[in-house]
């Protein structure tokens, strides 16, 4: 409809499409009540990440927690402390740009793509949350990803999981910067242990792989 | 727990409580005071008539005590009768400082590392957040 009636604006929206979507995005996580599961969405892949890391370097998810403010837990056992530390933030980032690059590919793919996150979704739950708050956090998240395919028109299937992609790669731009409080807490805290950089490098280098994951978008321009 | 509940004072309500309890400290002060010198007798009638005068005595302390109870009343109309900012001075007083904010979130991440090593000692896991 809008092809037909206002070409122009059409054509706007098509070239300045991911700029828009990301400041929409960047819009949706300041309105107080809808930006909650959106951050609900960057706390789960953060975790997610955080887990893939322990089960990729040889260790296990014991449980992943997540909580109404946004924050989270992941219980590991063995595996390598570097990575399981680094790829939370990193992970974070990394999501945000696959999940904007497969919704963008194509309509087909977006869907594919959804049903591989929904999945995803079911095996967290089955197998790592272990208490009341993170199950329901989870189930509305999975809600979320299953009440796209109610959407009839699929170009709005595809820009919601954009939607969803832009949110998660613009939180997990802000959320490394709270790790500077003055405590010696959180992923910065123990990537700074291990290695014994401190930890605004690593905040720094968080940062400085969602810009790279923005740029890379941008060239992509879908 | 305690650093929790003691930073959580709103002015008002630390100004408020800090007024009451200024008089009921000067009450119970008289009160005491004067309480141990009352005379004991042995015999019923005399102890009557002692009863009697002690009733009078607590009254002559009950009578003080609201005379010192209104006096406080008095103090505090005049201090509450002052400008608007000796009075948001005080209740910026009553705030607990930002050093001592500071020192209790300190206090708590230090009692969340404990915790967290306690967790990862006891049963062998990692915690990332």
């Amino acid at each position: 409809m809008d092809k037909i009636t206002n070409p122009q604006s059409s054509s706007f929206f098509n070239k300045y499409r991911f700029w828009l979507i990301l400041l929409s995005a960047g819009l949706l996580l300041e309105i107080p009540f809808i930006s909650i599961p959106l951050k609900w969405f960057e706390s789960y892949f953060h975790e997610i990440s955080h887990g893939l890391a322990a089960i990729i370097s040889g260790g296990s998810v014991i449980q992943i927690q997540l909580f109404p403010n946004g924050a989270g837990l992941c219980t590991t056992r063995g595996g390598s402390n570097f990575l399981i530390s680094f790829f939370g933030y990193a992970g974070a980032a990394i999501w945000g740009v696959i999940i904007y690059w497969f919704a963008a590919m194509h309509q087909r793919i977006a869907q594919i793509f959804s049903a591989i996150v929904a999945i995803l979704l079911v095996m967290t739950l089955l197998l790592w949350v272990r208490d009341l708050f993170s199950f329901v956090i989870m189930v509305v998240l999975l809600s979320v990803i299953l009440l796209k395919f109610k959407l009839q028109n699929l170009a709005y299937f595809q820009l919601f999981l954009q939607l969803i992609g832009a949110t998660v790669l613009l939180n997990s731009l802000k959320s490394p910067w709270y790790l500077i409080d003055g405590r010696a807490l959180g992923d910065g805290a123990a990537l700074a242990q291990l290695t014994g950089l401190p930890e605004i490098i690593w905040v720094c280098l968080w940062f400085v792989i969602g810009v790279f994951g923005i740029v890379t978008l941008a060239k992509i321009k879908k | 727990m305690q650093v929790n509940s003691t930073s959580s004072y709103t002015p008002q309500s630390s100004q408020a409580i800090g007024g009451q309890n200024q008089i009921s400290v000067n009450d119970q002060s008289d009160r005491l005071a004067v309480q141990p010198t009352l005379p004991k007798n042995d015999s019923d009638k005399a102890s009557a008539d002692n009863a009697n005068k002690e009733q009078q005595t607590r009254l002559d302390i009950d009578q003080e005590a609201i005379n010192l109870v209104e006096q406080n009343q008095a103090v505090s109309v005049n201090q509450n009768s002052l400008p608007n900012n000796s009075n948001s001075s005080k209740a910026s007083y009553d705030q607990p400082s930002q050093q001592n904010q500071t020192a209790a979130l300190a206090y708590q991440s230090v009692d969340n590392l404990a915790k967290r090593d306690t967790i990862q000692q006891a049963f062998g896991v990692d915690l990332y957040a």
